[in-house]
């Protein structure tokens, strides 16, 4: 990201009362860039955006937008523009109404602008119909073309596609996707859904309890989560807890709760006090079926058929956590006995052995 | 659950019962009368001597007696109109003569009032009067300049806004006076249109127009007017008594006064006649006649009856014997075109 | 079947007992009224009839047109009044006020004067604005005049006050609820592309709270129409508007044909107008 900041939160924070919304954060956007915050309800990331947008104002920090401090500035004075979550069109006026609404009126290329805009998003056809004679996804384009019309140097997005049905968040993300290559500004987008942010972000805010928990491309956010928090939240995992044993280079050597042994690694190389509580993190699609370098013995509590997959509830035996496995059905042999109350045999790498100190969790 | 369900019912039926309890009661007496002709030193004796219960709704005006009995009957036994009202509600068959023999006392009444022609229309008696008085005029003298002989008060430039009048046909009569008429129950068009024409270029002299003796009273003692023509007696007593600070004074204009008098008519198919011609006869008698005498300040249409329950003093004051002082006065009859004069009237209220 | 037997008069009752109501209580008064429009006043009292001598007579004797144009007039005045008032009350309940129970008691406040009776409310002004009143009193003790004015009572202006007072709650009721029900994010909206606060007062909250407008200005017009105590408590003698006439003619004109005749027709300027609102409203709708 050598491209420059075209959004920076420099130390905010955010107090409703005595309840802080949003703890100390810093966060830099680049031009061009595709960030999402992502986390549960009430981690903060929607107040974050309303922070940029100027809906809210920042107990303390700064906040600058294109080079600007614009911390204190009032909503419409900000080079920012905003698609709502419910799309706010206004219910008076028609689609090129509402498109037009930002726009100078007395410039002459408005309806120029106008037409581009409902061009970029496809909806060239519906300039005059109200907002209540529009479709869900209808509503969502009208509101990203009154957003982008007005040339924004960063586009905010809350929540853009979760009004919208499965099949046709799908085809809007591909959409967003396509309109942000285009327009080549900053996307600021805030979701909830982890599979959102990993299939359109280039760089996704983790966030939870006001907090920024992690920053990353969506590969790093899942290849080296920085918390069982992230590791569970970006992609799924099991989180067991275990006890350290001993440390071989790279390796850990740790102890379950009845005494199955395996081996992991812990992110950035870490070490660990002999006999420290830690968390291990095992992604479902982590988990083998069969014997090999970390061996877990078994017993199936559920079954659950998914098509291509079989996902598996397990639980290790001398043990009462719960496992989740994904078992690939490519790969079987028909042999297995699969089913509920069957004892199985599990490995997992120790490189998928994820790492975590208890508290961190 | 049960106990609760009686307990609803016995509340609503009792409640639907109380509402209705007026219409069943037995002997009772619905009076439509004039504020301060049945307060409790009226009606308590009376109540008390006859076990009639006794019911009062008031009037504001002569015109409200006839709209009341022509919304249905049942409602009033007695009603009370001046002279001037009694024909309307005779000859609309709202009320019945009266049997002068069940009103002990009759024969003592001024025979001036109770053989007034109103009142002996068509062969057969339709009133009992009750008490008699005076319109005449009220004013503050330490407002108005000099002292006032004449209607023309009510019509002086030089106490614009702070006139009043009463809210009546009766205004026509007092506009038609000051224009020197005569005829004031039978003017004519010209004669109408002039007056009209005389109390819409009064309108700017008047704060308001006056609905009920407390009304003026609260307009006299408030500041807000100096003249205005009254009911003798009734408002300066309240308005003095009130201790402002000032004293109002009334006269009696050199173009005279109006006189007036009040009769008990018995409403047409009463059921409770007894009670009736109890509080007819009772009202003839020194405890009546004295007890609204004394309500009002005005005066006694009994002579016999107060003998013994007035110093000389009050006599005097009240005209007790002095049936001379009705010839001083304008009394007031129906206008000929009664529908004209109210017309007249409402179209001088709705003029700007 | 048996079941539909036996509940058939179950239904009927259900269904009739309203429409006997309404019909009783509404639909046969009015009936009444309007025919009586046609009877014949003749002293003593009146007669049956079907003749429009009593239309004619208001439409040729100026003083019914004349009556009624003053009541159009102050039930304007009262209308605009109670907007320009309590609108910006309506718009600081709805949008300044944060705190829910500091909003609450405002609203109670606005709603409050309508549980005390009516006749109080009024001749509470007529305290207020009289010669000895408040307001002089006031002014007085300001040293901006030297004697009592007699200028704020007994007049149009006094009735208008006294009205807008009585009736602003009718205002400021339906306006709020109209801008309750502007969504938040409408004019977060606004704000976001870039029109200021009063740029998107103009355009967004106040053509969406125009059917609150509407309906109170409405109810408003058609309530000071209406009204006969004002001009009784707090007029003066050019207060006369078009229910005391009617009251009059029921009353000591005993002219009940004239009456209803007046009646009918205020009935069917108050049912203009209630169309006239309806449409505007709908007008309004079909951009919504």
């Amino acid at each position: 990201m050598a491209a420059r900041p075209i959004v920076t939160l420099d130390g905010v924070t955010k107090n409703y009362g005595t309840f802080r919304a949003l703890e100390r954060t810093d966060l830099t956007l680049a031009e061009g860039e595709f960030v999402t915050l992502l986390g549960p309800s009430g981690c903060g990331k929607t107040t974050t955006l309303r922070l940029i947008g100027g809906f809210e104002h920042a107990t303390s920090g700064r906040i600058q937008i294109d080079g600007r401090d614009m911390t204190e500035s009032a909503a419409y004075l900000r080079p920012v523009n905003t698609v709502f979550q419910d799309y706010a069109l206004f219910p008076h006026m028609t689609v090129a109404e509402n498109i037009a609404y930002g726009l100078n009126r007395r410039d002459p290329t408005v309806a120029g602008q106008v037409s581009d805009a409902l061009d970029l998003v496809g909806l060239g056809a519906l300039r005059d119909r109200n907002p209540h004679q529009l479709s869900g996804g209808q509503k969502q384009r009208v509101a990203m073309a009154r957003a982008i019309v007005r040339r924004p140097r960063v586009l905010l997005l809350d929540e853009p596609l979760s009004a919208l049905d499965v099949k046709l968040r799908e085809g809007m993300q591909i959409e967003l996707k396509r309109i942000h290559r285009e327009l080549g500004i900053a996307f600021l987008m805030v979701t909830h859904d982890q599979g959102e942010a990993m299939s359109m972000s280039d760089r996704i805010v983790v966030m939870q309890s006001g907090k920024i928990r992690q920053i990353g491309r969506p590969e790093e956010l899942y290849d080296a989560p920085a918390s069982p928090y992230v590791a569970d939240f970006i992609g799924g995992s099991n989180l067991i807890d275990a006890t350290h044993v001993t440390r071989d280079g790279e390796l850990h050597r740790i102890e379950l709760a009845g005494g199955i042994r395996l081996q992991g690694i812990a992110r950035d190389g870490r070490g660990f006090a002999t006999g420290a509580p830690l968390v291990a993190a095992l992604r479902p699609e982590a988990l083998r079926l069969g014997p090999g370098e970390n061996t877990i013995p078994c017993r199936i509590t559920e079954v659950n058929f998914q098509g291509d997959r079989i996902r598996l509830e397990v639980i290790p035996t001398g043990s009462s956590a719960r496992l989740s496995v994904q078992v690939q059905r490519v790969g079987l042999t028909g042999g297995e006995k699969l089913t509920h109350g069957a004892d199985v045999t599990l490995s997992i790498a120790p490189k998928d052995v994820m790492l975590f100190p208890a508290e961190a969790s | 659950m049960l106990k609760s369900k009686a307990l609803h019912h016995l509340v609503l039926g009792s409640t639907i019962l109380s509402c209705m309890a007026g219409a069943i009661q037995a002997s009772e007496l619905n009076l439509l009368t004039w504020e301060g002709y049945a307060t409790p030193e009226i009606t308590g004796p009376f109540e008390a001597a006859t076990s009639c219960k006794v019911t009062a709704t008031y009037v504001g005006s002569n015109d409200d007696f006839a709209p009341k009995l022509a919304a249905g009957g049942g409602v009033y036994d007695i009603v009370v109109p001046s002279l001037d009202a009694v024909p309307v509600l005779q000859q609309a068959g709202f009320v019945q003569p009266i049997e002068t023999a069940k009103v002990t006392g009759f024969d003592t009444i001024y025979p001036e009032f109770s053989k007034a022609a109103s009142l002996n229309a068509d062969g057969s008696v339709w009133g009992v009067p009750l008490i008699w008085g005076s319109v005449s005029l009220l004013y503050r003298p330490d407002k108005i300049q000099g002292t006032p002989d004449s209607i023309g008060i009510l019509f002086d430039p030089a106490y614009t806004g702070k006139i009043s009048m009463w809210d009546d046909k009766s205004s026509i009569y007092w506009a038609a006076r000051y224009l020197g008429y005569n005829n004031i129950y039978d003017l004519s068009d010209e004669q109408l249109d002039a007056v009209k024409a005389k109390l819409i270029e009064q309108k700017p002299l008047v704060r308001k127009y006056w609905t009920s003796a407390g009304e003026l009273t609260e307009l006299m003692a408030n500041d807000e007017v100096y003249a205005s023509n009254t009911w003798t007696g009734l408002t300066s007593k309240d308005v003095n008594a009130l201790k402002k600070g000032f004293e109002v004074v009334e006269f009696s204009p050199k173009e005279k006064s109006e006189g007036w008098m009040d009769s008990m008519m018995l409403v047409k198919d009463t059921p409770n006649e007894d009670c009736a011609y109890k509080f007819m006869a009772y009202m003839q008698a020194a405890e009546g006649q004295c007890a609204i005498a004394a309500a009002t300040g005005y005066f006694p249409v009994n002579p016999a009856a107060v003998a013994g329950c007035m110093d000389d003093a009050m006599k005097k004051d009240r005209q007790v014997g002095n049936i001379d002082f009705v010839k001083s006065l304008i009394m007031w009859e129906q206008p000929a075109r009664l529908d004209k004069y109210i017309e007249v009237w409402n179209a001088v209220k709705a003029a700007p | 079947m048996k079941l539909d037997r036996r509940n058939a008069p179950g239904f009927l009752a259900l269904f009739s007992l309203p429409l006997i109501w309404s019909l009783l209580l509404l639909i046969v008064p009015y009936l009444i009224m309007i025919s009586v429009g046609f009877w014949l006043r003749k002293y003593p009292t009146f007669v049956p009839d079907f003749q429009f001598a009593n239309y004619a007579q208001i439409f040729t004797d100026p003083q019914y047109i004349g009556v009624i144009l003053r009541t159009a007039k102050i039930a304007a005045c009262v209308t605009v009044l109670a907007t320009i008032l309590g609108y910006p009350l309506a718009y600081l309940l709805a949008f300044t006020v944060r705190s829910p129970g500091l909003r609450n008691l405002m609203y109670l406040m606005v709603i409050v004067p309508l549980w005390v009776s009516y006749l109080l409310r009024a001749y509470t002004w007529k305290t207020i604005l009289g010669t000895n009143g408040v307001l002089n009193s006031f002014l007085q003790s300001l040293g901006l005049i030297d004697a009592p004015l007699d200028i704020f009572l007994y007049n149009q202006t006094a009735m208008v006050i006294t009205l807008t007072y009585i009736f602003i709650p009718f205002m400021v009721m339906p306006i709020f609820s109209s801008l309750e029900n502007i969504p938040r994010n409408l004019i977060e909206a606004s704000e976001d592309l870039g029109i200021g606060p009063f740029g998107t007062f103009l355009k967004v909250v106040l053509p969406l709270s125009w059917g609150g407008i509407l309906a109170g200005a409405t109810v408003t017009f058609c309530l000071t129409f209406g009204d006969f105590v004002a001009p009784v408590l707090v007029g003066g003698p050019d207060g006369t508007m078009i229910a005391n006439v009617l009251q009059n003619q029921f009353g000591a004109a005993l002219n009940w044909p004239l009456g209803s005749a007046l009646a009918t027709l205020v009935l069917l300027l108050v049912m203009a107008i209630l169309w006239l609102s309806s449409r505007l409203d709908r007008t309004a709708r079909i951009t919504l």
